[in-house]
């Protein structure tokens, strides 16, 4: 082998100007692929990582209630968060709040999205695209609902740093709010789209939302750097899992004059379904089920009943303690006397939907273990599709379209509490994902048609060779050389040639970029938001350790293949080549391209071409060979 | 600004006798109220809107408007200006339509969807009860604020509200209602915060099968100074309207 090593390197450097222009050829295609790719690479690392971060987050989390999309809100942000923690990947979790705003200056008015910014997000935003005021102003809380916004709408507001702002809003439960705001900074990035936003610290959101400390907006859940989308979808049906709700009630004590009792009240769907259902499997020794769903009212178990020494119509209170502070008073009618079902707890109050979610979602309860333990499903399920629970989790959609559907859906239902649903960017914004995957191809593509055009070269090259060296071959043939050495010997000469030429535009490649890096961009165009502090981003990468072992082992086939063609039968042979091509080209095309999986993936193609020459060249008789003349 | 839920108030508004020198209480001002909104079953209407916006000039909306109460049915369809001639807007229960005649086709909206450009959504025409959305505020003495006020010629009871739930849109009104008929004259809304945002005002009214129904109202919008819209109703019908109206082949064919 080592001879064979030491003829090809001599045959290389004997065709010095031959082989450096096609070796110039290589370093060149090479040089344009890493860089488109670490472009590509570069737009997707913008896109997923800081685009889709900001927007919607990795995944997203919303609860919808009152059949209002725009009003996500969560009642109990730390459990949620909690749990979605707890799944592998996550980086952070976010608190999301914006909402559109008229937004009146002086004498002009526009409407505009509001954004809570966390206090530190806006140092770091501040610090680099400040134009005027301070942006400690923004995080120190000594002016009341400070805003930062672009200097072209502040323009159009009329209004300068120091200004004041009005602005009219909605709550999360859709009531009209108006607040009036302090133009504290402008910023110089703001513009074009980007500058229909504009910015007040998140916790002044909360309360101009209507929002309560405990509560949130849409939670965004960023995973740890990614370049895979896919890793989005893992986390979200984990987190999806992890969301499935438990049964909706409190434990409280019940009073009805000088009695108490204390018991779980449970609550229970009242569309047509769930209430036949109920209607048979809890039967009613006094009023009627059409009585508990009228407002305000409630059926009493036998056992609660008869402690409370009450009758049909009576008033009884429920009272119960917050999870969050204070406690509740809930005012009954009682409309039914049930005898519990299997699996039911001896002292409940079931409650429809209609008179329990209002004020069940504005006031959690503390206790949640007896309220869990009121039904057992699993002596029993019957009751399972009636009974409510904290919430209905959506089921997860893969497009957008998809997502539009079950939410137009949801909305659709009678259902007084609240939806979660667990989206992520494939769902929210599809269309920057299939972008990026349509980018990633087209340079692929346009690239490969570049290669195909310089492989012609190699082969044509490797053709002038052996017809050169014809009475070459003949000679070493005759003095005992093999006719596979001869064809390693010719491979090698391109392997090593491809080697020197891609790694030679590797080197360029960084060159290119660097040159490209330092270009500094001023463009308030949307091309603007797929800039990093106002230069292009590329981004390199090896490509993904389990596509470079893949393309390592079809090369090492294409080797052996190659190397002991002559046990093989020739159709069979030029097809697997084809096939390990092909297969090489879709592997570094769509399993994580980087440098190392283009270097292999050419590698691989240029010994396959040079394969047809070099066979043809070892299949010459030694004496004709001698013969040949030029 | 134009806000459905007060415009149905207003159409449903019936004559109520009350004695001139006792202040009603609260609960029963609420229940009238109630009984007014009510009294309606189904509505069609004509509503022409000029809308006034500081820097954008005039811009005029003509709908027409059909309600139907048993099957909770609204439907209204624009008819001027040109370009959005056709348009419609269908709630049957739960489920919220746009029709683009353009396109011929329809789009689910939700609840949050503005109508014909103007504030009013597509939520506010749910029918409420006012009892179970708002009482009557009372003052620093526990006592009710109702007090009685001229409203230029017009002997008024001025009723401040305040909403017992989360939802509503306006966590306070202020009501001047006519001290013999208990129609609204003029309405104030404040936001969450306290700020008035619009008043409305419903000079003109007429009865129709006996019932009180406002002809004219005025929103002025206090919050962005300077804008107003004009609202007048005309070809006010009561009589009952077939289901097929509110139906998605009804809108297409208003358009062919």
């Amino acid at each position: 082998m080592g001879l064979l090593i030491k003829i090809s390197f001599r045959n290389l450097l004997r065709q010095k100007r031959r082989n450096f222009f096609l070796g110039l050829a290589i370093a060149i295609g090479m040089m344009i692929l890493v860089a488109t790719s670490s472009f590509t690479k570069g737009l997707t690392d913008v896109i997923l990582n800081k685009w889709l971060v900001y927007s919607y987050g990795h995944v997203s989390i919303n609860g919808y209630e009152n059949g209002y999309r725009q009003n996500s809100v969560i009642r109990d942000r730390q459990r949620i968060i909690s749990l979605i923690k707890s799944v592998k990947g996550v980086k952070e979790v976010n608190n999301y709040l914006a909402v559109f705003t008229r937004v009146v200056g002086n004498g002009k008015s526009t409407m505009m999205a509001l954004v809570g910014m966390p206090d530190s997000d806006a140092i770091d935003y501040l610090r680099n695209t400040l134009d005027k005021g301070n942006i400690y102003d923004f995080t120190n809380h000594t002016i009341e609902n400070p805003v930062v916004m672009g200097i072209e709408k502040a323009k159009d507001l009329n209004v300068k740093v120091g200004d004041q702002l009005k602005v009219r809003l909605t709550t999360v439960d859709g009531q009209v709010q108006s607040a009036d705001l302090t133009l504290v900074a402008t910023s110089k990035e703001l513009t074009g789209g980007a500058g229909m936003a504009f910015y007040t610290p998140i916790n002044m959101m909360k309360i101009l939302r209507g929002l309560k400390p405990y509560e949130s907006g849409p939670l965004q859940v960023v995973l740890n750097r990614m370049d895979d989308p896919q890793a989005a979808l893992v986390a979200a049906n984990k987190i999806h899992e992890l969301l499935k709700p438990g049964l909706a009630g409190y434990y409280g004590d019940f009073y009805s004059g000088a009695y108490n009792v204390k018991a779980a009240a449970l609550t229970f769907y009242t569309n047509s379904d769930s209430m036949d259902l109920i209607i048979k499997s809890l039967p009613v020794t006094q009023g009627s089920w059409a009585m508990v769903t009228n407002t305000n009212s409630a059926a009493l178990s036998i056992s609660v009943f008869e402690k409370l020494h009450t009758g049909i119509g009576a008033a009884i209170k429920g009272i119960y303690q917050n999870k969050f502070g204070g406690s509740t008073t809930n005012v009954y009618k009682i409309g039914a006397v049930f005898k519990p079902g299997k699996g039911m707890a001896k002292d409940l109050v079931l409650i429809g939907e209609n008179n329990f979610y209002h004020s069940f979602l504005r006031n959690l309860p503390l206790d949640t273990s007896h309220v869990s333990n009121a039904y057992n499903s699993s002596i029993s399920d019957k009751l399972s599709a009636v009974l409510g629970t904290e919430w209905k989790l959506l089921p997860r959609t893969s497009t957008t379209d998809g997502l539009q559907k079950k939410i137009r859906k949801a909305m659709k239902e009678e259902f007084e509490g609240s939806y979660y649903d667990v989206s992520t960017m494939y769902e929210a914004a599809s269309f920057l994902i299939d972008m990026q995957h349509g980018l990633d191809l087209i340079s692929l593509v346009a690239v490969m048609i570049l290669f195909f055009v310089i492989l012609i070269g190699v082969l044509n090259t490797l053709r002038m060779t052996i017809r050169e060296r014809t009475r070459e071959i003949g000679t070493i043939r005759s003095i005992g050389m093999q006719k596979s050495d001869v064809k390693i010997s010719f491979i090698l000469e391109t392997f090593f040639l491809t080697m020197i030429g891609c790694l030679v535009g590797i080197i360029f490649s960084f060159g290119l970029i660097l040159l490209i890096s330092l270009l500094t961009i001023d463009t308030s165009s949307m091309f603007g938001m797929l800039l990093v502090n106002k230069h292009l981003n590329f981004v390199f990468t090896l490509g993904k350790p389990f596509t470079i072992i893949l393309l390592l082992v079809i090369f090492m086939l294409e080797y052996i293949l190659i190397r002991y063609d002559e046990h093989i039968w020739r159709w069979l042979v030029n097809s697997l080549l084809a096939i390990f091509v092909l297969v090489g080209f879709f592997l570094s095309g769509f399993g994580g391209n980087g440098i190392l999986t283009f270097l292999i993936l050419i590698l691989n193609m240029l010994i396959a071409i040079a394969y047809f020459p070099a066979r043809r060249a070892a299949n010459l008789a030694a004496a004709a060979a001698l013969r040949q003349y030029e | 600004m134009f806000r459905m839920n007060t415009v149905m108030a207003a159409l449903s508004s019936l004559f109520f006798t009350v004695s001139l020198w006792a202040l009603p209480a609260g609960s029963e001002i609420l229940k009238k109220m109630d009984d007014m909104q009510d009294q309606f079953k189904d509505i069609t209407c004509k509503i022409d809107i000029t809308q006034q916006r500081v820097g954008q000039g005039i811009k005029e909306i003509s709908m027409v408007f059909y309600r139907k109460d048993k099957t909770d049915s609204i439907l209204i369809v624009e008819t001027f200006p040109e370009s959005e001639k056709g348009r419609g807007y269908l709630r049957v229960g739960n489920e919220f339509f746009l029709y683009l005649p353009n396109t011929r086709t329809f789009q689910t909206i939700n609840r949050d969807e503005t109508i014909a450009g103007s504030d009013a959504r597509m939520g506010d025409f749910e029918k409420r009860k006012y009892s179970e959305l708002y009482r009557v505020d009372t003052n620093a003495q526990g006592k009710e604020m109702i007090e009685e006020e001229k409203l230029g010629k017009i002997d008024t009871y001025k009723v401040t509200m305040v909403g017992i739930v989360n939802d509503v849109t306006y966590p306070k009104q202020v009501y001047w209602l006519d001290k013999n008929t208990f129609i609204d004259y003029k309405v104030q809304s404040y936001s969450l915060s306290g700020t008035l945002m619009q008043t409305a005002y419903y000079p003109k009214w007429t009865q129709i099968e006996g019932k009180y129904i406002w002809v004219q109202g005025i929103w002025i919008d206090e919050f962005d100074k300077g804008n107003k819209s004009i609202g007048e109703l005309s070809g006010i019908s009561l009589a009952d309207l077939d289901n097929s109206i509110f139906t998605k082949a009804y809108l297409e064919n208003l358009s062919k």
